[in-house]
């Protein structure tokens, strides 16, 4: 059996990276790498095959069962701190489960679980984040506010932003925590056609994401806590694009951040991507593109279409605040050189782009694979060229 | 990336028991962000593809130090820049890997510098991580213990406290962070010590392990006594792994104690243990612990002085005085010390109130000391003194 860190089902690229985001949560104590392994073995003994979505969603919501229903013997011995650990375990099992289920009510039903984990959990174990609304058109974006530990005025802010298939409940920890150690608040942001806002608000994608990105910066302006004046735009994984187009469109904010680049041709993007899921080697569901994006009937040919759309040529070049451009050197999900490209085409007078090599590690997709040391990575970046605020 | 098999998590190299082991305990700091996983199984590939060299112990050795060196550079880097913070978080990886570096070494000036490596490391980061975290002398016998002690954030009055000793091969530095943490969040503060015979009390101050260890236990709770942090009527002494032994020994003698915790039991027959290790190393069995760890911990002089020492070290005729509340966990497929020692000391108990609980592979914790679920382990001892601690 090959069962190690990255590559935890061997060449099933679909299982391995999903389980690694899982995995990535590791060292903020939430998941239970035991567990995972646990369901690992029983996928693998189900024949690791990445078409089988059935024995996924079976095994991940299996294990999120277990966990939950001793958190709930935990919580009636008035064990609470014990519950809220299992809680978050719970949280995590099922909303990776959830992740390779086609959209319906058994998938919406499982991220209500998920959903209903996380918040037990939160509540017990992180009981100052604040769950908030985040004005947005005519109706709210839910998300974490963070606050900075041992700051009485106000303080730098990083409003982050997920990817494809992650939620606010992994960037409020990842980020979220070690932010708050740097002394800088953190609203992690379910945006549009992402986590909570595309499951149960039914909001899907959009690619002016400047509208939430404007939407973001005047929730936290109105925040005491918040120094106006430093405020960062950041993005992982398909954030990764989101991030230098509010950057760019909403000059209020003094730096951002793309946790990892997107591809810079999103279209040439999708049109591989039809032809590799023919092959079945994606590691991301076929859906999952069309179900983001609001598209009805799922149509992958209309999704193609609508990625005309999403470009940053002509609007990276816009973005003037100081721009940080992290990748890894083994990034399978998106190659490194997207990143070079993204980076050559920002028009900031300091910009950095800092690829992670496999010694240094750090190599995978959005550092999942050591995300303490690309969140670190980040936080001294900003400290030091954002809200040092040298020369500016 | 590393194409290397391996085995799983529990037993990353599957038929050597020593690495999966040590290995574990390395991993089993995990959720505290205190060493990255994804260095582990990098450590472990290039372990994996040696394994047919003869010499384990050099190859553990060698791997794990260059991973500590690479880490610590890296830390050393990170500091100079001013950038504290992530200096922290490579100095306590540095620090786990050159302590695990260390630990298949025979005792001498080899090992000395291994350690000393580690010290430097991980006392770089309890400093820019963990503020609330002091390194403090415990009195004893003229000389004194290696301590941490981590205050509870925001208690302000006196507060109950664990006083934490480690087993064979561990150290404050791991106890601090896997139980301190936890412990802090119920309110209580945590004195981890490196007691005679462990971590830095045994390797930098000389002090040899001994079966009398009511008289760590009794220095402890006087050092505690002196702090106005400390209810001194709430103060539970917790040992893990071979700490089993001597928490129950301490908790049997030292009645000051209000509760008692062995997070897994020690052997029961130790005497029989050190004779069915000494015959085993005679005919080339390895086990998982080091063949000189016992005779160094203790001090011994030769194999005939080691058993005379292990013959001490029996609860037999003492952990029927036990009059506190008391908890024995385990493991139920612990590899290290089988579950059915535990049942043994839970039995010899005489406390009025006592729990046995024993892990089970479904609910996870079921390795040794629970190490493959800490947390798990850790959350039920923290919810089981909160509960008989009053």
């Amino acid at each position: 059996m090959i069962n190690n860190w990255t590559d935890h089902f061997g060449d099933n690229l679909s299982w391995s990276n999903a389980t690694m985001v899982t995995k990535g949560m590791a060292p903020y104590g939430v998941v239970a790498i035991g567990e995972i392994e646990r369901i690992g073995q029983k996928l693998i003994a189900r024949g690791n095959n990445p078409t089988d979505k059935d024995a996924w969603s079976q095994e991940w919501c299996a294990m999120a069962e277990h966990v939950a229903k001793m958190g709930e013997e935990a919580e009636t011995k008035g064990r609470t701190l014990t519950a809220g650990d299992y809680f978050m375990r719970a949280g995590y099992y099922f909303y990776t489960a959830e992740r390779m289920v086609y959209p319906g009510e058994s998938k919406t039903s499982i991220y209500a679980k998920a959903l209903k984990y996380f918040n037990k959990g939160f509540k017990i174990r992180y009981p100052k984040f604040e769950r908030v609304a985040v004005p947005y058109e005519n109706t709210t974006l839910p998300a974490y506010f963070v606050k900075a530990e041992g700051v009485t005025g106000p303080a730098p802010t990083v409003v982050v932003f997920d990817g494809l298939d992650n939620c606010k409940e992994m960037s409020s920890l990842f980020c979220g925590l070690e932010f708050a150690r740097r002394g800088f608040n953190t609203l992690a942001i379910d945006g549009p056609g992402q986590g909570e806002t595309l499951r149960i608000q039914k909001i899907p994608s959009r690619w002016d994401y400047e509208v939430p990105g404007k939407a973001a910066f005047d929730y936290v302006a109105s925040r005491k806590e918040v120094d106006k004046s430093k405020v960062v735009i950041m993005g992982y994984s398909f954030g990764g694009y989101c991030a230098p187009r509010i950057a760019a469109l909403d000059q209020r904010y003094a730096g951002g951040v793309s946790f990892g680049a997107m591809w810079w041709d999103m279209h040439a993007w999708l049109v591989r991507s039809q032809e590799q899921m023919k092959k079945g080697s994606m590691a991301t569901s076929h859906f999952q593109i069309p179900w983001v994006f609001g598209i009805p009937d799922l149509d992958f040919n209309k999704a193609v279409e609508l990625m005309k759309n999403f470009t940053l040529e002509g609007i990276a070049q816009q973005v003037k605040s100081p721009f940080l451009v992290m990748h890894g050197k083994n990034d399978r999900i998106i190659p490194p050189e997207e990143a070079e490209t993204l980076y050559g085409k920002l028009g900031s007078a300091n910009k950095m782009l800092k690829i992670f090599d496999a010694s240094e590690g750090g190599a995978e997709h959005c550092q999942v694979d050591d995300r303490q040391a690309g969140v670190n990575w980040i936080a001294d970046w900003l400290a030091e060229n954002v809200f040092a605020a040298k020369g500016k | 990336m590393s194409e290397h098999k391996c085995g799983n998590w529990i037993e990353h190299f599957p038929g050597n028991a020593k690495w999966s082991n040590a290995i574990q305990i390395v991993k089993g700091m995990a959720p505290w962000g205190a060493v990255s996983l994804r260095e582990i199984d990098e450590v472990a590939a290039r372990m994996a593809s040696r394994a047919n060299e003869s010499d384990h112990e050099t190859v553990w050795k060698e791997e794990w130090a260059a991973m500590a060196r690479t880490v610590a550079a890296e830390a050393d880097k990170a500091d100079a820049e001013g950038r504290k913070i992530t200096a922290g978080d490579f100095y306590m990886r540095a620090g786990n890997y050159y302590y695990s570096a260390e630990r298949m070494i025979p005792p001498g000036e080899e090992r000395l510098g291994y350690y000393k490596e580690a010290i430097r490391c991980y006392h770089a980061a309890v400093a820019r991580l963990y503020p609330n975290v002091e390194h403090v002398d415990v009195p004893y016998q003229g000389k004194a213990m290696a301590a941490f002690f981590m205050k509870a954030p925001g208690v302000t009055a006196s507060a109950p406290t664990v006083v934490v000793v480690n087993g064979m091969d561990n150290c404050k530095e791991m106890s601090v962070i896997f139980a301190g943490l936890e412990f802090a969040k119920r309110g209580f503060h945590t004195l981890a010590v490196d007691g005679p015979g462990q971590g830095e009390t045994l390797r930098l101050r000389g002090i040899h392990g001994r079966y009398d260890y009511e008289l760590a236990g009794a220095a402890a709770f006087d050092y505690l006594a002196t702090r106005p942090e400390v209810d001194t009527k709430r103060i539970a002494i917790m040992g893990y792994s071979f700490g089993g032994y001597y928490a129950a020994r301490i908790a049997s003698f030292e009645k000051r104690y209000a509760a008692g915790v062995s997070l897994s039991a020690a052997y029961w027959d130790m005497y029989n243990w050190q004779l069915q290790a000494q015959k085993n190393r005679k005919a080339g069995k390895p086990g998982h612990a080091n063949p000189f760890q016992w005779r160094w911990v203790m001090g011994a002089k030769d194999e005939n002085d080691e058993l005379e020492i292990a013959k001490k070290f029996s609860l037999a005729a003492v952990a029927g005085n036990i009059e506190c509340p008391y908890l024995v966990t385990h493991g139920q497929t612990d590899k290290v010390i089988k579950a059915e020692e535990a049942p043994k000391l839970f039995e010899a108990i005489g406390s009025k109130n006592k729990q046995l609980k024993i892990f089970t592979a479904e609910e996870g914790g079921a390795e040794h000391a629970h190490v493959d679920d800490r947390q798990k382990g850790v959350a039920f001892a923290a919810d089981w003194l909160v509960a008989n601690m009053k």
